[in-house]
């Protein structure tokens, strides 16, 4: 049903405008998962000094589904970095917002505080889907919350095992499962303790495109059924438009943003962007 | 290819530092070695160039003393400036107490001091001893007797009666090391002749006249002298002395080899891994040769090329860390050991160097061959694939390792079951080493098929403590069994030897304790002092028939010695006086009974039964029937060749003289009354020297802790080279495991839980060195213990505390050996990593 209505909106206007909307000028309807402002990272002192991000401020809504687009070098990997709490910022805030709409600024924590915080409030998927060998998919799945010290919840457990196939692929170790069966793998691991945000760093750039559309329906059904939310960075505008937004990076400024796009919609913004 | 080679070689330095190290520690110990034997020998040399100085020919005595008459014939002959007779006996010298001065139990020497002062192998500071009331005595004594020039001092003749002599000057040996620790008095020839019963010369020293050759005069003096006689140059006498010297050293450098040879073999071990491991990372690297038109010929000279290089570097650094261990061995030597080598400025010969250099390539060429071979086999493909993160081996490969191992271990066993039971003591020894030397390189071969589930059993209980963490290092150990068993088996054989010498050591401990305590439940065991050669005082029978009427006392024994010949080989036999066998001393019976003993029977030790034996005495020939067989060794006294009773020893014709006389406390009487009453026993009889039980275990103690703790820091090298490995192996896999790393971190594992993964990694590889080590160990320990020291019925005592020790050492110094791996690996930034391909 979710990729009928995905060539619904394919298939209708593009709805961007002309205009470059101020991101402080958009309204948001729904109570942030994550909240970016005024974020300035400068990697290296003095000449060789490089400013990967230039003052972004841009909020990802709770239960939204948000891709991060832009050329290479623009600042997406560094901004999904800083905004997950694995990279420092030089400048900036990020807020993280849990279920009752508390909010906990990332860059005042200390890294054992952030590595904490990232174990059942920060989710990933990796482009490499970076799982454990030496763990078989169960434990590699069960890992975050088990270095927290917590009980998954079995019934979520076995329903993200079953929405994503991994039934019997459980006591496989990574090496003898595909490609597509470890990314699965992965975003059970990122699911599992239901976390405030999932961040998804270009998810299918090592998958075949069908089993990357597998992984991509995954991710938009579990933000439109589970009331997850995601934010993915990735170079592909067809999997860009899995998202329900877009947020266009250049030179480490936020220049765009594109509300239900299409791939179509997507790749004339980047057109522009690089003319 | 050369260039492509070093070019990798400077970019990977860092990597190849551990191998190196390994090299330069292995390499170190065997030039270091060498070096020492060298600069020994140059020492020892000197030394005697001084102590037959001026000497053109040499006459030494051969098996009798040269009579004093030949002195005289040989000052007639033409071309001889001078000649001189030297005597050198035991003599004992007492300190201001009464008590004898003595070095290792043994009393000093008295040396002649009349003839030319050209020939003496001393200084005299002073005048020499002019009449029978006047002596010298070395510096080093009278220093620390606090003596000086125109002092009194006493000696005993062998009867045990006090000369007074008054000190007129004193000796100086210089560098020579010949009497070093013991007192040595000066007096003329004929005065120790008097004192000591000596009779003729031990060496004749003679002066050529100017233009005389020593080699024709050597030729004239031989008739002149006693048949027998040694006649040689004064050049020749010299070497002689310092070879001689030297096999003190020559023999401690046999030793010191062969834990050099461990640290090698431990080193090869450490090398080999490093190349698997950087190969394995290669593979890439390796694949992008073959792609660009690599032979598989060049892919394999450029490893061994790159290991050559290795060994030359660390062999030549080794070279130079020989040089300081060789200053160290000089100080063990000479600091804890007592022997005396002659201080000389360091002999830094081709020898040395030669052999450094050439174990380093040898030695890394070789360990680095196997893993060249596989970096053969890469397919130029595979610089286009991914990396397997795992390896699976073949179950093929799986079943010929096993084969092979069980192979290498039934040999071993069967070799080392066939010297445990061999008849020869010494042969059977040589054979188990042998056996257990082939079935520990079968265990070697097996180590990767078992140290996957050994390490997750050890693992167990860390888990249990540590948690999620540990459960990662458990698996992180697990996945690579080649590697984890390359890396723990050098501390299996440097933990397994360790563990060897340790229960062989607590075994010959407890057993000598054994037969202090078990059988002869005495509190003193007086003896007489010993002379050079193993002679010894007597104590005269007054001596316990005083000891017997204090109260003090509930038991005095009676031990006496006499050398006879046993079917022809000579022997020395004892008896325990009539009253004290059965009481005060039972005998250890392995077979037969004690009670049986009296005339025409005998008790020997057990291992080589024979109905009788015949002992030869003062010309007449005996013949005894066995009764049993025993333990026969009696503290103070050593092992006997057999034991007989009282009476019948007296009709060998053993005089009235004790060799030993053992005395308990009676109930109730503290240690320091009974010291001071046996004491004051003593004091009539100044060659009484009284041991204290206590004492001789306490001494017994301390002599077997300084061995197994001898043996320790000689099998250090051994475990630091290990300890290398343990770290090398830990900081390629950090670097193999940098993206692996990230992501957990990314997933939540704090910094602080990266680090100990990896020190909980360190630790169970060492523990399962450790428990593999330990485990050979105790099962070779006792059987050495068993089969070479059958002849004193050995008990086998495993040293638990030592093996406690051992493991926490293990486990502490993997930790150790993990710190900088694992604080590079928390250091990583997170997002770096992550990119880390």
């Amino acid at each position: 049903m979710l990729p009928e209505a995905y060539e619904d909106r394919d298939s209708g206007p593009t709805t961007g405008t002309a205009a470059l909307p101020s991101v402080g000028g958009m309204q948001t309807i729904v109570r942030p998962a994550v909240a970016v402002t005024d974020l300035t990272k400068v990697y290296g002192t003095g000449d060789t000094a490089v400013r990967a991000l230039d003052g972004v401020s841009v909020t990802f809504a709770a239960g939204g589904f948000t891709a991060i687009m832009g050329p290479s070098g623009s600042g997406k990997s560094t901004l999904m970095h800083c905004a997950a709490g694995l990279d420092t910022v030089t400048s900036g805030t990020v807020q993280l917002f849990d279920g009752r709409g508390e909010a906990t600024d990332l860059t005042g924590l200390g890294d054992t505080a952030l590595t904490k915080l990232r174990r059942t409030r920060i989710g990933f998927v990796f482009q490499q889907f970076n799982l454990l060998p030496t763990l078989t998919a169960a434990q590699n799945i069960t890992l975050p919350l088990e270095l927290a010290g917590a009980r998954p919840d079995p019934e979520w457990y076995a329903t993200v095992v079953d929405v994503l196939g991994l039934r019997d692929r459980l006591g496989h170790r990574p090496n003898q499962l595909s490609g597509g069966q470890q990314q699965r793998v992965a975003c059970a691991r990122a699911l599992l303790a239901r976390p405030d945000v999932v961040f998804a760093d270009e998810p299918t750039g090592n998958l075949d495109s069908k089993t990357g559309q597998e992984v991509l329906d995954f991710l938009r059904r579990s933000v439109a059924e589970l009331g997850q939310t995601v934010v993915m960075v990735t170079h592909d505008p067809t999997a860009a438009a899995y998202a329900d937004r877009v947020v266009l990076l250049a030179d480490g400024r936020l220049v765009d943003e594109i509300a239900r796009p299409t791939a179509d919609s997507v790749l004339d913004r980047l057109k522009r962007l690089g003319a | 290819m050369i260039r492509t080679t070093l070019a990798g070689l400077r970019t990977h330095l860092r990597r190849l530092l551990a191998t190196a190290i390994a090299v330069v520690l292995g390499v170190g110990f065997v030039a270091g070695t060498l070096i020492f034997t060298a600069t020994a020998r140059a020492g020892f040399f000197d030394t005697f160039a001084r102590t037959a100085k001026n000497v053109d020919v040499s006459v030494l005595a051969g098996g009798q003393r040269l009579p004093l008459a030949d002195l005289d014939r040989v000052r007639a002959l033409a071309g001889v400036a001078a000649a001189d007779g030297r005597l050198a006996d035991s003599l004992a010298l007492l300190d201001r107490e009464g008590k004898p001065v003595t070095n290792f139990s043994r009393a000093g020497y008295a040396v002649s001091t009349d003839g030319d002062p050209l020939l003496r192998p001393f200084d005299v500071v002073g005048r020499v001893p002019a009449g029978d009331g006047e002596a010298l005595l070395d510096k080093e004594t009278a220093g620390h007797q606090h003596l000086v020039v125109g002092d009194t001092i006493t000696v005993l003749d062998r009867a045990g009666a006090r000369h007074p002599l008054t000190l007129v000057g004193l000796l100086d040996f210089g560098v020579s090391k010949t009497y070093s620790g013991w007192s040595v008095v000066g007096l003329p020839a004929a005065r120790i002749a008097a004192l000591t019963g000596a009779t003729g010369y031990d060496e004749i020293v003679v002066r050529a006249a100017a233009g005389t050759d020593p080699g024709k005069l050597a030729g004239s003096v031989r008739p002149a002298v006693a048949k027998g006689a040694k006649v040689s140059t004064g050049d020749k006498r010299r070497e002689q002395l310092a070879n001689d010297a030297t096999s003190v050293a020559t023999q401690f450098s046999i030793i010191l080899l062969v834990f050099g040879a461990v640290s090698l073999v431990v080193a090869v071990f450490v090398i080999y891994n490093t190349f698997a491991i950087l190969l394995a990372q290669r593979v890439r690297e390796t694949a992008l040769l073959r792609c660009v038109g690599a032979t598989r010929g060049q892919v394999f000279g450029a490893t061994v090329l790159e290991s050559a290089v290795v060994g030359l570097g660390g062999g030549f650094l080794g070279v130079l860390a020989g040089v300081g261990i060789a200053y160290g061995l000089f100080a063990l030597l000479n600091g804890v050991l007592n022997a005396g080598v002659p201080a000389h400025s360091i002999v830094l010969g081709p020898a040395p160097v030669l052999a450094g250099l050439t174990l380093g390539v040898v030695v890394t060429v070789l360990a680095a061959l196997l893993p060249a071979v596989r970096a053969t086999r890469t397919a130029p493909l595979a610089a286009l694939r991914d990396l397997a993160p795992l390896t699976e081996t073949g179950r093929v490969r799986r079943i010929v390792r096993l084969a092979v191992a069980v192979l290498f271990v039934a040999a071993g066993a069967a070799v080392t079951v066939a010297g445990h039971d061999s008849a020869d003591s010494q042969a059977g020894t040589f054979l188990v080493v042998a056996g257990g030397i082939v079935a520990f390189l079968g265990l070697l071969v097996a180590a990767p098929l078992f140290v996957g589930r050994l390490t997750a059993a050890v693992g167990v209980p860390v888990r249990w403590i540590a948690g999620t963490p540990a459960r990662v290092a458990v698996a992180n150990a697990r996945r690579n069994p080649g590697r984890t068993a390359a890396t723990t088996a050098t501390l299996m054989i440097a933990i397994g030897l360790m563990c060897l010498c340790a229960v062989v050591l607590a075994s010959i401990k407890a057993t000598a304790r054994d037969q202090l305590s078990g059988h002869y439940p005495v509190d003193y065991a007086v003896t007489g002092l010993s002379y050079e050669d193993g002679k010894r005082a007597d104590l005269p029978p007054e001596f316990a028939r005083s000891l017997r009427a204090r109260p003090e006392f509930a038991g005095v024994a009676e031990v006496r010695v006499l050398d006879v010949r046993i079917d022809g080989r000579p022997a020395r036999i004892g008896a325990v006086d009539a009253a004290a066998l059965g009481g005060l001393i039972t005998l250890d019976m392995t077979t037969g009974d004690a009670g049986a003993l009296g005339t025409g029977t005998v008790i020997i030790p057990p291992g080589t039964p024979q109905p009788s034996i015949t002992v030869t005495a003062g010309g007449r020939a005996t013949s005894l029937r066995v009764v049993g067989t025993a333990k026969t060794t009696i503290p103070g006294s050593g092992q006997l060749a057999a034991l007989v009773s009282w009476d019948q020893l007296t009709a060998l014709g053993a005089g009235p003289a004790d060799a030993v006389v053992m005395a308990k406390a009676a109930s109730g009487v503290a240690p320091t009354a009974s010291r001071d009453a046996i004491d004051a026993v003593a004091r009539p009889f100044p060659l009484a020297q009284v041991n204290s039980v206590a004492d001789l275990s306490s001494d017994l103690d301390k002599a077997v802790n300084g061995l197994i703790g001898l043996f320790a820091g000689l099998l250090g090298t051994a475990v630091v080279i290990a300890l290398f490995g343990v770290a090398n192996t830990l900081s390629l896999s950090v670097v193999e495991r940098t993206r692996e790393s990230a992501t957990l971190r990314a997933v939540g594992l704090t910094r602080a839980q990266l680090r100990g993964t990896l020190l909980v990694e360190a630790v169970l590889m060492g523990l399962v060195g450790a428990v593999v080590g330990i485990a050979y160990g105790m099962i070779y320990g006792p059987l050495v213990v068993a089969t070479a020291f059958r002849a004193i019925d050995p008990r086998v005592v495993v040293p638990w505390a030592w093996l406690a020790g051992l493991m926490a050492l293990a486990a502490l110094a993997s930790c150790l050996a993990a710190v900088l791996p694992a604080r590079k690996a928390a250091s990583a930034s997170i997002v770096a990593a992550l990119a880390d391909v």
